[in-house]
């Protein structure tokens, strides 16, 4: 699997590289932007988040576009390696990559001292740069990113499990259906009035004018709700599906 | 076990076209067999059948005793006529790419291959001729010590010097304990190398005979043979 | 080195080649011969049509297995000789028939015979 790993790195060691330096770059742009040259606080901010989801996009289509090489370039599936570590392999170069862009976001934003015109929102971005919340951050990213993976791949070995000139369409019908099915059902289960993160910490209510005052108690790492159990037997079942798909019904 | 490739009433059909039908035959070990059929007879099916690329529609396969899979594919080393390398690499990446992943890479056989074909560790793999690449994809699956080698057209676009190359090649790294199976066209200088033929004709195997007893009961070589049988292909 | 007929069994052409060597006097009595790989090698052959060409060979005591060694020439002249003889048989066979079909018969074919060695034979320098 970490051979795997070495030889897909090696494949994308260019992109990777224009990837981060170009993220470095327009980082250190904004910054300068804000200290030398004046510009608003909330610009720089958001100019730091579109740079931080453009490279996290890219780089995810990088990893999609790995694993479309290894289902279907002959050399990659001569290899006498079992599909748990084809799958292994890619969502470890998923992770790595986020956890790369992941390292330069914050970066940015621990350099950035941005203030904004609400105080709530300062708190809160105080907060989120502390320790604990700064881990459940990356550990929700991690989450999003080996979920969204797994659907990507999925869709993937759908689609490449047919022929013919329509089976892409296949693979997008897959993750679509698949992504409204499992939300579908979580609203079943849980009720309307759920959301994703707040499924993944907890806070001590849900009041539509975040007050974070110290005395709020937070859980961060509020993993054992019901919406994110869904979503873990939702993982585990893309998962044995791209494993089945991969080992019986992928032909060249 | 003397027997190192069992292929068991294999039919293979796409869609509605049927590409083998009831094709069964066994190979043993220590013999160069040459495939043969016109395009479309269904060679390169079956050969992607015996590596694992593709799963028959019924029947098995079997190689070294175990069911192509997994296990086989360590001990199977097929060449296909199609670049078996990633643009990125350099030659010396390509060998590596082959030691990381099968246990059963000889580097050292590898290396001296690599001299014997003149090739250069440093070159890109992408800025290479085509004999020169068609040169390298040899070296590459014959520095496995692998059981079965399959080898589609190893010769067929090549000049005739990489010809007299890769045929040295064959018979420089024969292994008793290994066969090969090879697709050709081109009959007249490989047909010496051949132990046995095995020929398919519209997806039907319809011939496997020893290449001697082809020449001395029908006093003809492998080359007039195909030519009759594939007439009116 | 040899031009190999593809419409005949190889192993019996690599045997008349090896057997005219040793008639001639390039491979002698007791010397060693090529090994198969070498010789597989040398031909561009199969090895295992090497191998059937030398169990033949053996079987016919022309070659003979030195545990260890590797394979040597026979040294029994009447061997060779016998080897001699045969090639000289199939050939004269060949001849005689073909002279037949000519329509030549056997006292002609004799004296054309005779005349054709002995011009032959000052052609190379033989006779004085």
């Amino acid at each position: 699997m970490l051979k795997l790993l070495k030889y897909n790195w090696k494949m994308n060691s260019l992109s990777l590289y224009i990837v981060l330096v170009s993220s470095v770059l327009l980082y250190a742009l904004l910054v300068i932007g804000k200290y030398k040259w004046g510009w608003m606080d909330e610009l720089v901010f958001v100019g730091g988040v579109v740079v931080s989801s453009l490279s996290s996009l890219i780089l995810l289509v990088m990893t999609s576009l790995s694993y479309k090489h290894q289902l279907s370039s002959y050399h990659r599936r001569l290899l006498p390696l079992s599909q748990l570590e084809e799958i292994a392999s890619i969502l470890l170069l998923g992770v790595v990559y986020m956890l790369l862009a992941a390292t330069l976001t914050f970066a940015f934003f621990a350099v950035l001292d941005v203030n904004f015109n609400s105080a709530e929102v300062n708190k809160a971005m105080e907060i989120l740069l502390q320790p604990k919340p700064l881990i459940s951050s990356i550990l929700f990213a991690l989450w999003n990113t080996i979920t969204l993976l797994a659907l990507i791949m999925l869709s993937m070995a759908t689609t490449y499990s047919f022929r013919g000139k329509y089976r892409a369409w296949i693979g997008v019908i897959v993750f679509v259906g698949f992504s409204l099915a499992v939300d579908y059902i979580t609203n079943l289960v849980v009720g309307p009035s759920y959301d994703q993160y707040f499924a993944f910490i907890k806070f001590g209510s849900y009041e539509a004018d975040i007050s974070l005052s110290e005395s709020l108690p937070v859980d961060w790492f509020h993993f054992w709700s019901v919406p994110m159990l869904i979503a873990a037997l939702a993982l585990v079942l893309k998962l044995a599906v791209t494993h089945y798909l991969m080992k019986k019904r992928i032909q060249l | 076990m003397s027997v190192v490739l069992e292929v068991k009433d294999i039919h293979k059909s796409y869609w509605r076209k049927t590409a083998l039908s009831d094709v069964s035959f066994t190979i043993e070990r220590g013999k160069v067999i040459g495939l043969l059929g016109s395009n479309g007879s269904g060679k390169t099916t079956l050969m992607k059948l015996i590596a694992g690329l593709t799963h028959p529609t019924s029947g098995s396969i079997k190689v070294g005793g175990a069911t192509v899979g997994h296990d086989t594919k360590r001990i199977v080393s097929y060449m296909p006529d199609i670049p078996l390398t990633e643009g990125w690499m350099k030659v010396k990446d390509a060998v590596s790419f082959y030691r990381d992943f099968y246990a059963d890479f000889d580097h050292a056989k590898a290396h001296e291959m690599i001299s014997f074909m003149r090739l250069n560790e440093q070159d890109r793999v992408s800025s290479l001729s085509k004999g020169m690449q068609e040169r390298l994809q040899l070296t590459l699956a014959l520095s496995r010590n692998a059981s079965l080698y399959l080898l589609d057209e190893p010769i067929g676009g090549v000049d005739p010097v990489a010809r007299g190359k890769i045929l040295d090649a064959l018979v420089e790294y024969y292994n008793p304990e290994s066969s090969i199976i090879l697709t050709t066209h081109l009959l007249t200088d490989i047909e010496r190398i051949f132990d046995e033929v095995i020929m398919l004709k519209q997806g039907k195997l319809i011939l496997q005979e020893d290449v001697e007893t082809i020449r001395m009961k029908r006093g003809k070589s492998v080359d007039e043979l195909f030519k009759e049988v594939y007439a009116e292909c | 080195m040899i031009e190999f007929d593809n419409n005949l069994p190889i192993y019996m052409q690599i045997m008349s080649y090896l057997k005219k060597q040793i008639i001639v006097g390039k491979l002698k009595p007791s010397d060693k011969i090529p090994s198969v790989r070498e010789l597989a090698s040398e031909l561009q052959i199969n090895p295992n049509t090497v191998q059937r060409t030398f169990s033949e060979l053996e079987r016919e005591g022309i070659v003979e297995t030195r545990r260890g060694l590797g394979r040597y020439v026979t040294s029994e002249e009447s061997i060779i000789m016998g080897i001699k003889k045969e090639m000289a048989g199939e050939l004269i066979e060949h001849f005689i028939q073909g002279m037949q079909e000519l329509g030549f018969a056997s006292n002609e074919i004799i004296s054309i015979v005779s005349d054709a060695v002995e011009s032959k034979g000052e052609e190379r320098g033989d006779n004085p």
